[in-house]
């Protein structure tokens, strides 16, 4: 089972997220309204993954993650952005933001999110098997 | 008797007259060097696994399995740096020199410095 935190006050942006993430049977969500809440939160649960809105009560969400990764960097993230790719990919580099959300993600978004933290599962699992060859 | 485990992230198949990878996350392997009370017992490699977006906490749990205390990097972001630090893996850098050898005797002889957050790559700092 998944635990994937949702931090957000638009009280509908992650409603389709949240659909797919229940009929997927292996998620178990969260929510916070407040950055204070989801730090509290992340220091409290172990958790898979972090979607933080754009924007939060105090401030961005990209303000957010870059404090997430100095108190919690083990937590992976995912960040509704307005931002181009490129743009995007500048302003996160070096904060390994799993992936950017469009401003009303979807459930395609959703399925990706859940293939891409697959994927990181297998390589943390082999990264953990994997000792000096040579 | 002190022993620590370097690791430096390494071109090709690495060692100890092979040249550093720029970043620590697309590197090819890992050089490690084994010290013991400063001097080196033991050179090895361990290739490194697939990079993929998001996925800077897979070379952290590599090394930290591996039994890695050190990494010398020239470049690194903040949140795998953050990683290696809450794992105990003390993070160095160089961004200069690209040769693996010079940047092992520079830390056997305590003169390469720690890496700091103004060092970091990207938007993060």
């Amino acid at each position: 089972m998944l635990t994937i935190l949702l931090v957000y006050k638009k009280v509908l942006l992650f409603e389709l997220l949240k659909d797919h993430f229940a009929k997927s049977g292996i998620v178990n969500v969260l929510e916070a309204e407040t950055v204070d809440e989801a730090l509290k939160i992340a220091g409290e649960i172990s958790l898979d993954l972090i979607i933080a809105a754009e924007q939060l009560d105090v401030m961005s969400g990209l303000e957010f993650v870059n404090i997430l990764v100095t108190s919690n960097p083990l937590i992976n993230t995912a960040l509704v952005s307005s931002l181009s790719p490129k743009d995007f990919h500048e302003a996160t580099e070096g904060l390994g933001v799993l992936m950017q959300l469009p401003l009303e993600p979807r459930k395609t978004d959703a399925e990706e999110l859940l293939q891409k933290l697959a994927k990181l599962a297998n390589l943390m699992a082999f990264s953990t098997g994997n000792e000096v060859t040579a | 008797m002190s022993k620590v485990r370097v690791a430096i992230p390494s071109e090709g198949n690495g060692g100890l007259d092979g040249k550093r990878a720029g970043h620590f996350g697309h590197c090819d392997v890992f050089t490690f060097v084994d010290l013991e009370d400063g001097e080196i017992k033991e050179i090895s490699i361990l290739p490194n696994i697939e990079h993929v977006q998001g996925g800077c906490m897979v070379p952290v749990n590599l090394l930290a399995e591996n039994k890695v205390n050190a990494l010398v990097v020239g470049g690194i972001g903040m949140r795998p740096l953050n990683g290696f630090r809450q794992v105990g893996i003390e993070v160095y850098h160089d961004a200069v020199r690209p040769d693996i050898r010079p940047i092992v005797e520079d830390f056997i002889a305590g003169t390469l410095p720690m890496i700091t957050e103004n060092d970091v790559c990207g938007g993060g700092k």
